[in-house]
């Protein structure tokens, strides 16, 4: 900490720091930003930052983000409510809803199952889905929790519960990315698209 | 100094936004903790983020004792990608995982318990049925006990030598005697259990463990579990998931 500064400098260029991705440099370069813009803007952004934390909370069906009691998604009529996609973080949602191929709507589990780092299901929302899979009519459960270890393992502990409820299960294809080659396809990549190879039409 | 090895990794945590640290469990190097630069960009040059159970060989920057070491190349193999393949599956491969971790020393090499390891890890996953999986997990938990010198006792009384007879009516376990104990000896060690014929008939007669059935494989899996909480003086995680299949 630098005495150069006045104390509230400092504080904000502490902020800064601690977000990711940002250096002390870029820390300073920020803070020296908003110390020079006029106040409405300044306050623009520290208006934005109380919203964020105060107006959203999780969708009480889904736990994607939200600002209303149900989410944009979960209130969509035009989805297909029958078939939920699983997915660790409400950012996964981000990205699978900007290809614009999913008709489906969400469940957010908050995390992934890791026994040897001490997170149990119960830590996340598994009961949750458990019991929309029971109440609403559901004609297929899609996981897509992130293709490793740990997003299989929670696939795995989920499917074990569901498969008794005869509700269909399908994961995420996995395998080489359109657009690649063979010739710099590494071992790992190469040995799932084998395992997972589909017929052609 | 740099190291070439080939290593399996039984522990990752991320350490920045690009980079994670590693511990690996290496043929002639042992357990080592290395950091892993940039590994989380998606051009690493470790072929992608590196996860528990990514395998391959590895160059290292090797540092002074409880120094991280620098991870320099890693070159990871095909070959372990059916863990997740069912869930006792998973659940035992993170077991093998635990017990690695929590009993093998900081650079204490142990080739065969390494190549134990690999190999429990590549059956586990063709494994056939719940019983085979367990089986292998049991091999290969003895095979770690006897890696690290605390091989068990099993087909004698571990105090006074009598050889294990399938008559035996009352058969014990217990942990501080590391071993069987016999119906003479079981006054002296309070911490003994009962343990069912069965059971003791297969720990005796190691060979037989495929064939037993799935309550005889629990019982004979609950004792290993309970050792190999003595020696970790914790209950491992793991065991949880395993007996509660
Ligand atoms: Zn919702
Ligand atoms: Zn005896």
């Amino acid at each position: 900490m630098s005495d150069i500064y006045t104390e509230t400098l400092n504080k904000l260029i502490e902020e800064f720091a601690k977000l990711p991705g940002i250096g002390p440099k870029t820390a300073e370069r920020l803070a020296f930003h908003i110390l020079n813009v006029d106040s409405a803007s300044a306050m623009a952004l520290a208006q934005a930052i109380n919203d964020v934390k105060t107006k959203i909370h999780s969708c009480k069906i889904c736990y994607n983000f939200s600002e209303e009691t149900v989410c944009n998604i979960c209130s969509d009529s035009r989805r297909d409510q029958s078939i939920i996609c699983v997915v660790e973080h409400p950012r996964d949602i981000i990205s699978l809803e900007k290809t614009g191929s999913c008709k489906w709507v969400y469940h957010v589990l908050g995390g992934h199952i890791a026994p040897l780092e001490e997170i149990e299901p119960s830590d996340l929302t598994i009961d949750q889905l458990i019991e929309r899979v029971r109440k609403d009519s559901i004609s297929e459960i899609v996981m897509a929790t992130n293709p490793n270890i740990a997003g299989d393992g929670t696939a795995l502990y989920i499917s074990s519960l569901l498969r008794p409820m005869g509700v269909k299960i399908t994961r995420l294809a996995r395998g080489l990315p359109s657009g690649s080659t063979i010739e710099y396809s590494s071992d790992k990549i190469l040995t799932e698209a084998i395992l997972g190879r589909q017929q052609i039409e | 100094m740099l190291t070439k090895d080939t290593a399996i990794c039984i522990r990752c945590v991320d350490y920045s936004e690009t980079s994670q640290i590693v511990t690996f469990f290496a043929r002639q190097s042992g357990k080592i903790s290395a950091i892993a630069k940039g590994s989380k960009r998606a051009k690493s040059s470790f072929e992608g983020a590196i996860e528990i159970f990514s395998f391959g060989d590895i160059m290292f920057h090797a540092s002074q004792e409880d120094k991280l070491s620098t991870l320099t190349e890693f070159q990871q193999k095909s070959g372990l990608s059916g863990l997740s393949r069912n869930y006792l599956c998973y659940n035992s491969s993170l077991f093998a995982c635990e017990l690695v971790t929590n009993l093998v020393d900081e650079h204490d090499p142990h080739p065969q318990l390494f190549d134990d390891f690999v190999q429990f890890l590549k059956d586990v996953q063709t494994a056939a049925s719940q019983n085979e999986t367990i089986s292998l997990l049991i091999y290969f938990q003895l095979s770690l006990l006897r890696e690290i010198g605390l091989q068990p006792v099993l087909n004698e009384c571990a105090n006074c030598k009598n050889k294990y007879d399938q008559k035996w009516f009352d058969v014990y376990f217990s942990n501080s005697a590391n071993g069987i104990i016999c119906k003479d000896c079981d006054m002296s060690f309070p911490d003994k259990a009962k343990i069912t014929r069965q059971a003791a008939y297969c720990l005796a007669n190691l060979k037989n463990i495929p064939k037993a059935n799935e309550q005889t494989l629990n019982q004979v899996e609950r004792i290993i579990i309970n050792l190999l909480a003595s020696h970790m003086q914790k209950m491992p995680k793991m065991a949880k998931y395993i007996l509660g299949k």
